[in-house]
């Protein structure tokens, strides 16, 4: 006992004693972070598919991997052969638990799913966990380290899932382009593990662990400590110019006026770039849930399609387009036909009794209140700027001026799966919706639960009358499929 | 996020650069957010070097229309990133332009 206690004492003295352990690298020679994913558009008949993956612990890792394999068994015919509709996702975008499936998925590809289950969903991860948190060696490493509670969670995604490697296996010809989104603590901006952003911050991205980046999107506050990093912009990147789109914004007559949020983005930018006149100096960062700015990981996709930050991914190959294009380029040379926007949202209302109760809520109803509706409400205005923006990309598909032929026969599917879509008309869809909304936020999911959200995934998938009206447009075949539903419930500007 | 139209006319195809950065190329209608652009042609041999604009209010019937004249010499058709530097040029080809304009 004695000893034990001395033990502790030692470590926590060491704790004490340790500096924050920084979990990132500055980039050689100022450079950029290289980007070396191609997203081939040159096939007409084949959609890109941008998903995005909300948080929720397991049960988004787990909602996340129904959809996935489900989506993968649709098949149809191109170039003589099958593909995949998997094989279309070119990006990914996500948040929290959600960017455990993404960021396996995103270095595994299709054929990685079937491991997902056994490696990550059935193991008792919150076990492994506490046993970590109270094991000696544990503590004695994290004291001396300068590691904290968040690498507890890091070194079980690392062990179990991605086994050292680092963004550099990500980022390479013929994978998804993976947004994993964190929440920059100091400021509330989205910080995203993308080579763009890096560059902002003069890190080397190649070196980084997968297992820190999903950290850093999954750290909830208070229960697990922030993922710490250090900004190079003045170390390793001192005097490099600041890009044009970022002068433009801060200087221009107009931007905050026409797009306040491009302006803060522009703001957020040059203040990683420790640029002139900041508004903050930025010499490290803390990384918090993800969530916490964007709980469906919607952000990413905007950027994605049409922000500075979007990604140069458009492979040049037979596209006619140049090395580098974005998604928006392809779309405005209408390179693209059919674009799918997959959102897979985890979230679970779990039954309270608050409105039945004469007693005033206590102090832990309202905690729970001022956390979660707050969010909530964040994540709705980002996610209706993607309506938005999809409501008007097909509109555009309608045709117009006679300068516009290359949108024309351009389609869009929404296809947003979210446990409130069960119908309280149907007893068994009202009783998959219970249980869904009961499954807790935590690194575990039982069987039960695990089965609960293969059956609810696959029902939400089958009946969204987008997914049908994709299916249908591209002739493949399915009995879930009613025509008439998917073309009154997606409608085309097209038709 | 709302979308905006922008029509570029020259009076040959060029690489469309906003902010430095190819969105299309000229002469077709082109879709971008509202916000504030510097608007630039690929390569050389236009006029003016670029242009300001505050792009809001349009629509796909109604897009924002600005030209670019051509000063006789001549350019590649595609933007800077079409060779192998890839978007890192496309940015200092930004780079250039502004210098070029101070």
């Amino acid at each position: 006992m004695r000893r034990s206690t001395a033990w502790l004492v030692a470590c926590l003295l060491l704790a004490g004693c340790a500096s924050t352990h920084f979990e990132n690298f500055p980039l050689s020679g100022g450079t950029e972070n290289p980007e070396r994913r191609a997203v081939d558009v040159s096939h007409e008949e084949r959609p890109l598919i941008l998903v995005a993956i909300s948080g929720g612990g397991s049960r988004a890792a787990a909602l996340g991997w129904v959809i996935l394999r489900e989506v993968a068994k649709f098949r149809y015919g191109t170039d003589g052969q099958t593909r995949s509709l998997v094989d279309d996702i070119g990006v990914v975008s996500s948040v929290s638990g959600g960017s455990v499936i993404a960021a396996h998925f995103a270095l595994y590809g299709p054929d990685g799913l079937e491991r997902f289950a056994p490696d990550f969903l059935v193991p008792d991860n919150m076990r492994t966990i506490g046993i970590n948190a109270v094991d000696p060696v544990t503590w004695s490493r994290l004291a001396i380290t300068g590691a904290s509670r968040i690498d507890v969670v890091e070194a079980l995604f690392d062990n179990q899932l991605f086994k050292g490697k680092t963004f550099l296996e990500l980022n390479q010809p013929g994978k998804p382009y993976l947004i994993l989104n964190a929440t920059d603590m100091a400021t509330g901006e989205v910080f995203a593990f993308t080579p763009k952003r890096f560059d902002d911050i003069c890190s080397d991205l190649d070196k980084e662990l997968i297992s820190s980046g999903v950290a850093a999107s999954s750290a909830v506050p208070i229960v697990l400590s922030p993922v710490a990093f250090q900004n190079f912009s003045a170390s390793h990147c001192p005097g490099r110019p600041i890009p044009q789109w970022i002068t433009t914004r801060l200087n221009g007559r107009f931007a905050p006026y026409l797009n306040l949020e491009t302006f803060k983005l522009a703001r957020y930018a040059n203040d990683l770039r420790q640029g002139p006149n900041s508004l903050r100096k930025i010499d490290y960062l803390y990384f918090v849930d993800g969530g916490l700015a964007d709980n469906l990981a919607i952000h990413g996709l905007l950027e994605t399609i049409s922000s500075p930050y979007a990604a140069p991914i458009i492979a040049a190959r037979d596209s006619g387009l140049p090395a580098g294009a974005t998604v928006l380029d392809a779309l405005n040379m209408g390179k693209i036909k059919k674009i799918v926007v997959l959102v897979i949202n985890a979230r679970a209302d779990a039954a309270n009794t608050l409105s039945q109760s004469a007693s005033r809520p206590g102090i832990v109803d309202m905690v729970n209140s001022v956390t979660s509706i707050p969010l909530s409400a964040t994540t709705a205005s980002v996610a209706s700027q993607l309506e938005v923006l999809l409501a008007q990309l097909n509109a555009a598909a309608g045709g117009g001026g006679p300068g516009n032929p290359q949108f024309t026969g351009l389609k869009v599917y929404a296809v947003k799966v979210d446990f409130d879509q069960l119908r309280d008309g149907d007893p068994h869809h009202r009783e998959l919706r219970a249980k869904a909304n009961n499954i807790p936020t935590l690194w575990s999911i039982t069987q039960e639960n695990r089965e609960v959200l293969e059956e609810t995934g696959i029902v939400l998938l089958h009946q969204h009358p987008c997914f049908q009206r994709l299916l249908l447009d591209m002739n493949i075949a399915a009995s879930f499929i009613d025509p008439s539903f998917a073309k009154m419930g997606c409608r085309q500007s097209s038709d | 996020m709302a979308i905006e139209y922008l029509l570029v006319t020259f009076p040959e195809p060029r690489a469309v650069l906003a902010d430095g950065n190819g969105v299309g190329f000229t002469n077709h209608t082109l879709m971008l957010p509202t916000d504030e652009y510097l608007i630039s042609l690929a390569g050389t041999g236009y006029q003016p070097p670029n242009q300001d604009i505050a792009l809001s209010g349009t629509s796909l019937v109604k897009p924002m229309v600005i030209s670019f004249t051509s000063t006789g010499a001549r350019a590649p058709a595609t933007p800077p990133s079409a060779s192998p530097g890839g978007a890192s040029e496309r940015r200092s080809e930004g780079k250039k332009k502004k210098k070029k304009n101070a």
